[in-house]
């Protein structure tokens, strides 16, 4: 079973890393409004302080635990 | 002693108001303060320094007085000190901008009035030294709250001493005015997942027009290398917000 984090703080991620990979790897070769239609290519997750969320992949419970966004809730917190 | 024009500078606001001339001359100085260090006999001059710095800074050219103008502000605004910053390489996001924590305008002497146009000389009093910062959002406007994080900005290295932000906000409005709105710093280790390092006071319209609008707020601990920004409302519909937002990295 997938383990259950806390979010520390309020924070902000990709839902999917890779079309945010995309979207700024893009990014760097347009300019005026071409720009915003390919920020809205990016979906998001948000979290609020305290909210319980799960990990998706590896990749992204590795960002959150870098940013020290999360920690992991224990069996009987 | 750097001198930048009009055409060269991105914006140049002070608290709300709009800075830059329709053609005018900045003129930066910073000086390192310098106290003799006694010394007996014949000796050369020798001098020390507690590493203080006095910036001061003068503008002088042609100003337009539309609302919300270089002119009004150096005109009208009140003696309430605000921040003040300057982009002298452009209205770009990652490109450098010079922040003065608190300013008073101090001087404003019309020379030549022709229509709506004065040619006039303004100073100002700075009560702390020039900060460099790094722009995180440049001046343009905003529709529906969003945030940049899919167009960060890299601080190089980030710091772990602390630092602060600015935000200008010169404009907020909509079919209905919001109440007010919030400008957030966020940073990120790895520019995917974005933390809030610190919220600005929500500004109402009011604020904006009474040309207050802005904040010069200090934080502590780290900063992390990829820094963006996010905006909210409270209330209002269709919002529109039109704000800068900068970063200073303590070395």
């Amino acid at each position: 079973m997938a383990k259950t984090y806390r979010a520390l703080v309020g924070f902000h991620c990709p839902a999917d890393p890779e079309s945010l990979k995309k979207v700024k790897a893009a990014l760097k070769m347009e300019h005026g409004p071409a720009r915003d239609e390919l920020m809205d290519k990016v979906r998001w997750m948000s979290a609020k302080e305290g909210d319980k969320v799960v990990p998706y992949n590896e990749a992204i419970l590795k960002s959150w635990l870098d940013n020290e966004a999360v920690e992991e809730v224990t069996a009987n917190a | 002693m750097p001198k930048y024009a009009s055409k060269d500078v991105g914006f140049h606001v002070l608290g709300s108001y709009s800075l830059l001339g329709s053609d005018s001359k900045f003129e930066d100085t910073v000086e390192l303060k310098l106290n003799e260090t006694p010394a007996l006999g014949e000796e050369d001059e020798s001098y020390w320094s507690s590493g203080a710095r006095k910036t001061t800074i003068e503008q002088e050219g042609w100003f337009d007085d539309d609302v919300g103008s270089s002119h009004e502000a150096f005109k009208e605004l009140s003696d309430v000190s605000l921040p003040m910053s300057i982009a002298p390489h452009g209205n770009v996001a990652g490109t450098r901008m010079d922040c003065y924590e608190s300013v008073d305008r101090v001087g404003y002497t019309v020379q030549l009035a022709v229509g709506d146009v004065h040619k006039a000389k303004g100073s100002y009093g700075c009560y702390f030294g020039k900060k460099p910062m790094t722009v995180v959002h440049e001046l343009v406007a905003e529709t529906t709250a969003g945030n940049t994080d899919a167009d960060d900005v890299q601080c190089p290295a980030g710091g772990s001493n602390g630092g602060a932000s600015v935000v200008h906000i010169v404009a907020l409005d909509g079919s209905t005015p919001p109440t007010n709105c919030t400008i957030t710093l966020r940073h990120s280790t790895d520019g995917t997942t974005y933390v809030d390092k610190h919220s600005h006071a929500a500004f109402t319209p009011t604020n904006v027009e009474d040309g207050i609008a802005s904040e010069y707020k200090t934080f502590t601990g780290t900063i992390n290398e990829y820094v963006s920004a996010a905006w909210a409302y409270s209330g209002g519909t269709s919002p529109t917000v039109t704000f800068v937002l900068g970063v200073y990295v303590a070395p």
